[in-house]
């Protein structure tokens, strides 16, 4: 039988059958090997094989010194840094194998290993740190390290393995910026944009932006027996709903940050999902007009106090965080120098108290639509979030819906990360001055030491986007300076119940709850480790 | 036709250097600014400001555009302001996937638009007719993303058939990349498999009217013959031209779906150009799309002439 004797109907019907047989034969192929697959699971690490690792973003470039989210899959692979906090903060050796400070609290003198090579074989010497930290102090290259550095009068070294770091005052923090602050080969440093020279577990293999990072082993690594894993790739998805699809079918081994309202599916999927360290703190910064816009409803202290009392964190954790948070009226843990019982329920979920306040302010509803008003202008609150992740805005909806009872119209604005950052730190277009009366978003590092929270752009005392004329609240740089540069525990204390003071009364930090960073992965993937800042550490994982 | 072909691509010329105009002043109107990104979340002013003067944004608008053409000219698409890589080879690399997918698609398209636009004319009126009817209506109601997701729900996620995302080369792992490419392939081309469907269908029951099919009839020809010969080749002109600006579309790269699965081509390209506001893979990638499309439109109405003889090129 040939063509020419087939009807049409067969035809097509063939033509259709051969689809559908095609498509089954290859659907029906074999699937991989399932858990209960696996032959019998030996104890211990396991040398060998291959991670992969999703991620909701691809990093930018590989400069250390650049500490956004996008970064964390590249920096603890390829770098290292001179100290490491543990989970409980205390130092661990790294580059750095011992340290002291000097009576003053003004420098401090590291001793340096002296068995760890480059990536490209040269020997790491004290010079190379000297020459990291004279990058970090020049704002160009400095990147967000240049912001913590600022007591930072220079580094040198002293021989082969040992460096000085010296400060302009004694700085509290000095081993934070240490913690965070990644060691690059300086030889590298104009070819940061795409490739990487560290000292660290794994070498970059290939990176195709947009599709995948892939590290492969350092065989010259300093740390005995470590990496476990001969290579680990980081695949970006711009997708959340197939990051999370692809880890539930195997197609990928963890995941970093996966969305809250993921978590719970994860585990029924047999997913094991970690929390990270919860250094994280979601808050909404609160941006008063500049004194040349008196008129602007945040101006007022009662009207900022108003959206304060209007925060149902609970509602918050349950619904727009699917019970992955903490709440929180303080941006310090309760084992911080900068924590105070007291001032730890200073605010609740009253929106009866906040309505009172509003009145007061001479912020009515006079023409019965719903919305208050003052001398013709409504009570409309800009409220930004960040789309990259989706819980920010649903906490908006919810301040939205809350505030909508007591006639406060919240209008929130989702921003993707290009936008969401001109309008957060403001322009030299609007003179530095943050563009938003409401920010919903997370601020970092204040789980150390607590000038952590002061390095982050709202509430730094040097070119603050909500301050941007460093028209501060009385009292609030002073106590700053005080806490940032002694020792004494007390006066710190003392500083710091200041600070925090002033900060809960002018309402210009709202926070609502720890961030747990989600780290998801298959049940055959062990040792999947993160520092206190949740960048993964890859160097201890093995796959079964 | 060389001839022909000659003066069409000559006059592409016009039509890319506009799209130059209209695609760098498009993609300077999108708010958002690259060097916050390289500068980081919490950067000081000056050094938004410097990472500004590094990148060539502080210079006018039109400084910038005749410094980006004068690269054209010299074949250059430039590098990423992010990551330095050039804008040649990410396209390069990017569009291997996407010709991957677009066969997929297309395989998709034709497999089930010939065999339906065939049969739902030559059985017009009967059941099978209204069920071809009724699957067009809903591919092209039903939205891409939402097709996709389902797919990967039923597929992937509860029969667990087949992966739900990624991509492999072929020379790599052929039965793994066969495998990937099901789910994005039927989600792509099952919009244009119901468009197809249709055009097939109209042009089928037209040309079926037309007098030299019942003079073929009645020559006593077999009517596979008459509909293959000469119902279905003469058909086929208009829906050539839809295949056209659909395979046009497809090598554009279909962001939607390469978003849901993971698919390495030029639509999650330019969606990631778009969110980092990398400017210069953002309108190398643009300008690469729109040569791509004019060269398919060409091609498309080239083909019209194998088709049908009578058609000259003048």
């Amino acid at each position: 039988m040939t063509c020419r004797h087939l009807s049409p109907l067969r035809i097509g019907l063939l033509a259709a059958l051969l689809l559908v047989l095609a498509a089954a034969s290859v659907a029906c192929a074999p699937a991989p090997p399932t858990e209960e697959m696996a032959s019998d699971m030996e104890e211990g690490p396991q040398t060998g094989g291959t991670l992969v690792v999703g991620t909701t973003d691809d990093i930018i470039n590989f400069d250390a010194f650049s500490l956004g989210f996008v970064s964390y899959p590249m920096q603890n692979q390829c770098y290292d840094s001179l100290i490491l906090y543990d989970k409980r903060l205390n130092i661990m050796p790294r580059l750095a194998t011992a340290w002291e400070t000097n009576a003053e609290g003004t420098s401090v003198t590291l001793t340096l290993r002296d068995d760890v090579v480059w990536h490209n074989g040269r020997a790491f010497v004290a010079d190379d740190v000297v020459q990291n930290i004279d990058r970090a102090l020049v704002p160009d290259t400095g990147s967000n390290v240049h912001g913590m550095v600022q007591t930072v009068t220079g580094a040198t070294a002293n021989g082969d393995h040992s460096v000085t770091i010296d400060f302009a005052a004694p700085t509290p923090n000095m081993f934070d910026i240490l913690n965070v602050m990644r060691i690059m080969a300086p030889e590298s440093f104009d070819s940061l944009a795409n490739s990487c020279i560290g000292t660290g577990p794994f070498k970059l293999k290939e990176w195709i932006p947009g599709d995948v990072l892939t590290f492969t082993r350092n065989e010259d690594y300093w740390e005995e027996g470590r990496p476990y894993l001969d290579e680990v790739s980081f695949k970006p998805f711009d997708d959340l709903e197939a990051l999370v699809t692809a880890l539930e079918t195997g197609i990928i081994d963890a995941a970093i940050a996966i969305p809250p309202k993921d978590y719970q599916r994860l585990l029924d999927a047999g997913i094991a999902v970690d929390f990270g360290q919860g250094g994280l703190l979601y808050s909404i910064t609160v941006n008063p007009p500049d004194p040349d816009q008196p008129e602007g409803a945040l101006s007022d202290k009662r009207v900022r106090q108003a959206v304060c009392w209007s925060i149902d964190r609970d509602a918050i954790v349950d619904q727009a965080l699917f019970g992955v948070g903490g709440a929180t009226v303080v941006p310090f843990p309760d084992y911080s120098v900068a924590y105070f019982e007291e001032l730890a329920d200073h605010y609740s979920f009253d929106l009866d108290a906040a309505a009172a306040l509003l009145d007061e302010a001479g912020w009515v509803d006079t023409d019965g639509d719903g919305v208050r008003d003052k001398d013709g202008v409504k009570l409309v609150l800009n409220t930004i979030t960040i789309q990259a992740f989706p819980e920010t805005t649903d906490i908006g909806t919810i301040l939205e819906a809350d505030m909508a009872t007591i006639g406060v119209e919240i209008d929130v604005e989702p921003l993707d990360s290009a936008t969401y950052g001109p309008r957060h730190l403001g322009t030299p277009e609007t003179n530095g001055s943050a563009v938003f009366d409401l920010d919903v978003t997370f601020v970092g590092r204040q789980h150390l030491d607590p000038m952590g929270l002061f390095d982050n752009s709202p509430f730094r005392p040097r070119s603050s986007p909500i301050f941007p004329h460093g028209d501060f609240p009385e009292g609030y740089v002073e106590q700053l300076a005080i806490a940032g540069s002694t020792f004494d525990r007390e006066t710190r204390r003392a500083a710091f119940r200041q600070v925090g003071e002033i900060m809960l009364d002018s309402c210009i930090d709202i926070p609502i709850s720890w961030k747990y960073t989600l780290f998801a992965r298959q049940a055959n993937v062990h040792g999947l480790d993160w520092t206190v800042n949740d960048e993964l550490i890859a160097g201890n994982t093995w796959v079964e | 036709m060389v001839v022909y072909a000659l003066r069409r691509l000559v006059q592409t010329l016009p039509v890319l250097f506009l799209s130059s105009i209209l695609v760098f002043g498009l993609v300077r109107f999108i708010p958002g600014d690259p060097a916050m990104l390289i500068a980081g979340p919490d950067a000081l002013p000056e050094q938004i400001v410097a990472a500004r003067a590094r990148l060539g944004l502080d210079k006018p608008i039109y400084v910038q555009y005749a410094i980006w053409l004068g690269q054209i000219m010299r074949g250059d698409l430039g590098v990423s302001i992010l990551n330095g890589y050039p804008v040649f080879d990410l396209i390069t690399l990017k569009f291997l996937a996407t010709l991957q997918l677009t066969a997929g698609g297309l395989l998709v398209a034709l497999c089930v638009s010939l065999p339906l636009g065939i049969l739902s004319s030559v059985r017009r009126g009967g059941w099978f007719e209204r069920l071809t009817s009724l699957v067009v209506a809903l591919g092209q109601a039903i939205p891409t993303f939402w097709l996709g997701i389902l797919l990967v729900l039923v597929f992937s996620l509860q029969l667990k058939w087949l992966p739900p995302s990624g991509q492999v080369a072929f020379s790599q792992k052929p039965g793994l990349a066969l495998r990937l490419m099901i789910l994005p392939s039927l989600t792509l081309g099952f919009y244009s498999a119901t468009v197809l469907t249709r055009f097939l269908k109209s042009s089928m029951l037209e040309v079926m009217e037309m007098d030299y099919v019942r003079t073929a009839r009645a020559k006593g020809l077999a009517e596979t013959g008459v509909l293959t010969r000469h119902v279905l080749k003469n058909a086929l002109i208009p829906v050539v031209t839809i295949l056209g600006l659909q395979l046009g579309a497809f090598l554009g790269g279909a962001v939607v779906t390469e978003s849901i699965f993971d698919w390495p081509g030029l639509g999650r390209l330019m969606l990631q150009a778009i969110g980092t506001r990398d400017y210069p893979v953002l309108q190398g990638t643009v300008l690469f799309v729109v040569t791509t499309f004019v060269c398919v439109t060409l091609i498309t109405d080239l083909t019209y002439g194998f088709l049908d003889p009578r058609i000259r090129y003048q």
